[in-house]
């Protein structure tokens, strides 16, 4: 419950008491989240991590508007999420108002023409991407999947997916956003402004988001302009197969090569030529023991009886330097010239089919569909028992990958045989260049046993000592490191962040979890 | 061989939280419009009216962070039971959350725990006394069959045990559906009866609302009719019924040893063996409604008791291996079928449609204990149906056909709701 009790009547008068409740049996539903016991903090009984006050599901901006000047006013700590992956869009304080913003769901404008969305927070990356589809056009989808909401991660968050090499990311294609400042003023600029189209203009985008996000912890975003990209294939998709591992049939203006290459020096040769001929859709390093083995598996016990004929095979254990591309083309003679263009740069770089014969046609129609639909990325949970770590370290140049998942498979196998890890059978780590760029994302996720603490403590140390050796050996390109080793390496632009976190919420009630952590209490002591 | 929910402690864990159970599966999901699947959190809205929300419910309430609140039992009844949850949530964990068990245990544990709904209540005293859910005596449950000469299977032998069902039988609006199909049987020469007053409900709605007890003394009964009628087969009409049989019996420990077969799957046989023509033109524009019994929840139940034990370090594998029931092996085609053998039916699908389908709103007790709901969902499927530009919306379910009359009527739409018997009475 909200310590005052007078306030529960004031939230009521803004959403109508069917839309806020501080009822245990409400509340107690959004108090669990998987994967935030990752703060050694937080290591207690999971479904009570957080004793949250209330619950309020507004309706529109002006709702949200009013319910943000009431938490300044009676100095009450929130935090809102779209469609609620992650533990950043939980309040970690006690007695905070939890604001669910599951009623604003309107995709407001497709423009087609202009080739982006204005889209409200409980707009699925997926109902978005079929909408757009219906026009030739395509969203970005972020790795956590399409389940989750469109907006989440354009304004709030990185949202990097395998499709970045042509569609940018999440946080790369906010074309305007409608904002309510921590204090309850609404800030609009860029697309989302009413008769604006074209261009957004200058914007807020670096104090709004900057490029990891502000996780919640600036206030709330009710809209944003997401920008929208060709699209080669049908309105529809045919689904192929059963489910759990639906496949889609791929269209004949589709290619699409899982490959293995000699060295990580060759593939990333192979990820700079290819982003320099700007001739694939997808380029994405899909490791075989996480991606396409999870993709292709029913359950765990699947999963584990092809890791057996993987292993059969003599692949465990080595590394095959995975990587997924996916051409796409609107003729015959487009598709033809890209297929060569790939073709030449496998040859060069010595790349070959990743285990020849050991996927079936429709496990490639699988694959195909679990990358261009994008929804197994919650198949991690069941591989980690309901929980994954990671290590983040986004922005990479591709050299430096190189040197990145070399130090981290080293460590992978030190946790593996000291027992905190699970072993996978080999690489874990996935990535891919963003925006036909030689940069991209880099990600290492990772398995224990997430009821045990002191191998959750483990893990964390693997991932800490990931993010030591990327900081040390000055690999990292931009965002996607801890606040605590950032402030401390990486330059003072966490200051600036606090600083605007200090303007623009002066009563400190937007919810700093995911985005001043530690190191924000470290910067306000030092 | 029933789980408590204590059982399921460590699978509630399991939940990611990823909102994968509140949408349509991502592959098939075709427009934001109909981008939902679970009508409980469409209605509800906050994330306790979901399945992944209702885990950490039945979290909180198994650690005792949460007691039973009128709130509580809202939040835990306000639920069609459709499954979609359920199977949705194998597309991500496989085999580790059983969604739809622990919604069950959960409800089963709030009946033990001396809470139930007044309108829940009413309704199991009811069945209780007359083996019905209309509370009508049970004498008069052949009276739908009068005239017919249907032959009593408790004193005759036959080859098929035609089981009808609590709403065929006593609901008067749908008695012409009974009549149809067994009018149908007979003059296809099928060797059939019925159990005539010896029928019981199949007590599936008991299990849903929380008295699996309940449900094992109506299939403990139905073991008997079955063998007392010497039959090769039994073939339901209700969807429920169908359901009750080949999905929730073998939860609770019965399993029939006798061929289940939905009425429209043995009429697709009868079509196939040429046994069954229809030859009329029927011009009509129709869709297809899913009941969930029939879909979701009509795959054939496989119990599971076993433990899940780490390999590769910590990944957990499940010992015997768990089924992953994930909804595709439900009757979606032979109703399908029948409808495309019709001359001149022009069938459309709904977007959500198949294991994808949305629910009408009456299962689990929904119907009875919250009629609000329950028109609410009907009317978005309605609303679905209607954006096909199909005339008429078929079902294979009497609960799905009188949710869906109701909801016409007080809507005031023009849809035509059919059983998929009417269009076979005009195509014959």
């Amino acid at each position: 419950m909200l310590k005052d009790r007078g306030v529960a009547k004031v939230f009521e008068s803004i959403v109508g008491p069917d839309n806020f409740s501080e009822d245990p049996a409400i509340v107690s539903s959004y108090t669990f989240q998987t994967t935030a016991h990752m703060g050694a903090d937080l290591l207690k009984d999971m479904y009570d991590l957080v004793k949250m006050g209330a619950v309020i599901m507004p309706g529109s901006t002006e709702e949200v508007q009013a319910i943000v000047r009431v938490c300044n006013r009676y100095r009450i700590n929130y935090k809102a999420f779209s469609t609620g992956l992650g533990p950043w869009g939980t309040p970690m304080k006690e007695g905070s108002l939890q604001i669910d913003l599951r009623r604003m769901d309107r995709i407001i404008k497709l423009d087609d023409n202009n080739m982006y969305a204005v889209v409200e927070p409980y707009v699925s990356n997926r109902a978005l991407m079929v909408e757009a589809m219906k026009k030739g056009l395509v969203c970005h989808v972020g790795g956590a999947g399409s389940q989750t909401s469109a907006l989440a991660a354009t304004t709030a968050l990185a949202g990097n997916g395998h499709s970045a090499t042509t569609t940018g990311i999440g946080g790369r294609n906010c074309l305007g956003v409608e904002w309510v400042l921590p204090t309850g003023d609404v800030v609009r600029w860029g697309l989302v402004e009413e008769g604006k189209t074209g261009h957004p203009g200058p914007g807020l985008w670096g104090v709004a988001r900057g490029e990891r996000g502000s996780v919640g912890g600036l206030g709330v975003f009710t809209k944003c302009a997401a920008k929208l990209f060709p699209w080669y294939g049908p309105a529809q998709l045919e689904t192929t197969g059963k489910y759990p591992t639906p496949g889609y049939r791929i269209p004949d203006n589709f290619k699409v090569h899982l490959l293995a290459f000699p060295s990580r020096e060759a593939r990333a040769e192979a990820t700079y030529k290819l982003t320099d001929a700007e001739v694939a859709y997808h380029v994405w390093y899909h490791p075989l023991f996480m991606h396409v083995q999870r993709w292709m598996s029913e359950s765990n016990d699947d999963h584990y009886e092809i890791w057996k004929k993987l292993q059969t095979a003599g692949v465990v254990g080595r590394s095959l330097n995975e990587m997924t591309v996916v051409i796409g083309a609107y003729s015959e003679q487009e598709l033809q010239y890209k297929e060569k263009v790939v073709k030449d740069i496998i040859e060069e770089t010595g790349a070959e089919t990743l285990i020849p014969d050991f996927m079936t046609e429709h496990d490639i129609e699988r694959f195909f569909c679990a990358q261009i639909a994008v929804h197994k990325p919650c198949t991690e949970f069941r591989l980690g028992g309901g929980d994954m770590g990671n290590g983040v370290f986004q922005f990479m140049h591709f050299d430096n990958h190189v040197k990145m998942w070399k130090k981290m498979y080293e460590l992978q196998k030190q946790y593996v045989d000291r027992g905190v890890l699970t072993d996978l059978g080999g690489e874990s780590g996935w990535g891919g260049p963003l925006e036909q760029k030689a940069v991209g994302h880099t990600e290492y996720p990772n398995f224990t046993n997430p009821r045990d603490p002191e191998l959750v403590r483990g893990q964390s140390r693997f991932i800490a000592e990931g993010m030591e050796f990327a900081v040390r050996e000055r690999l990292l390109g931009t965002g996607g490191v801890a606040d605590s080793f950032a402030h401390e390496h990486l330059g003072d632009y966490v200051v600036y962040q606090k600083r605007i976190k200090e303007t623009l919420d002066p009563n400190d009630v937007a919810d700093p979890y995911g985005y001043f952590t530690v190191a924000s209490e470290r910067i306000e002591s030092s | 061989m029933l789980r408590k929910l204590e059982d399921y402690e460590s699978e509630m864990f399991f939940c990611g939280r990823c909102s994968y159970c509140k949408w349509v599966n991502a592959p098939d999901l075709k427009s934001h419009r109909f981008s939902g699947i679970c009508p409980s959190i469409r209605d509800g809205s906050f994330h306790a009216y979901s399945g992944g929300g209702r885990v950490n419910v039945a979290n909180s309430y198994l650690k005792g962070r949460l007691a039973l609140t009128d709130k509580m039992m809202d939040v835990i009844y306000r639920c069609t039971m459709c499954g979609a949850c359920d199977t949705n949530c194998r597309v991500v964990l496989g085999n580790m959350l059983s969604v739809n068990e622990i919604l069950h245990a959960l409800r089963v544990r709030c009946a033990a725990d001396g809470r139930i709904l007044p309108r829940h209540a009413a309704m199991m005293d009811k069945l209780r006394k007359e083996d019905n859910w209309f509370g009508a005596a049970r004498i008069g449950r052949g009276n739908w069959a009068q005239g017919l000469g249907l032959r009593d299977a408790a004193e005759e032998k036959v080859d098929v045990l035609l089981h009808v069902g609590c709403r065929l039988s006593y609901d008067q609006d749908l008695r012409h559906v009974a009549r149809g199909y067994a009018t149908l049987l007979g003059k296809t020469g099928v060797d059939f009866g019925i159990a005539l007053t010896q029928e019981t409900c199949c007590g599936l709605r008991a299990f849903e609302i929380g008295f699996p007890d309940e449900m094992e003394k109506c299939a403990r009964d139905m073991v008997r009719r079955i063998a007392a009628s010497g039959a090769t087969k039994l073939v339901a009409v209700c969807s429920d019924c169908y359901s009750a049989f080949k999905y929730y019996y073998p939860w609770v420990g019965v399993k029939l040893d006798i061929e289940i077969l939905h009425i429209t799957e043995y009429l697709d046989g009868l079509l196939r063996e040429g046994k069954l023509k229809l030859t009329k033109e029927v011009r009509k524009k129709v869709t297809y409604h899913d009941p969930c019994h029939l879909g979701r929840l009509g795959e054939v139940y496989q119990p599971w008791e076993g433990e899940w034990k780490e390999v590769l370090g910590h990944m957990l594998v499940s010992e015997p291996t768990k089924p992953v029931r994930a909804g595709e092996n439900g009757v979606y085609e032979p109703p399908r079928n029948i409808l495309r053998h019709i001359r001149g039916l022009e069938l459309v699908e709904m977007e959500r449609n198949r294991l994808n389908s949305w629910c009408c709103g009456a299962g689990a007790g929904a119907f009875e204990a919250f009629p609000d709901f329950t028109y609410r969902t009907a009317l978005e499927r309605l609303e679905e149906a209607k954006a096909t530009g199909a005339e008429a919306l078929v079902t294979a379910c009497p609960w799905c056909e009188r949710v869906f009359r109701d909801t016409v009527k007080q809507s005031g739409s023009k849809l035509r709701v059919y059983d998929i018997i009417e269009l076979i009475g005009r195509a014959r």
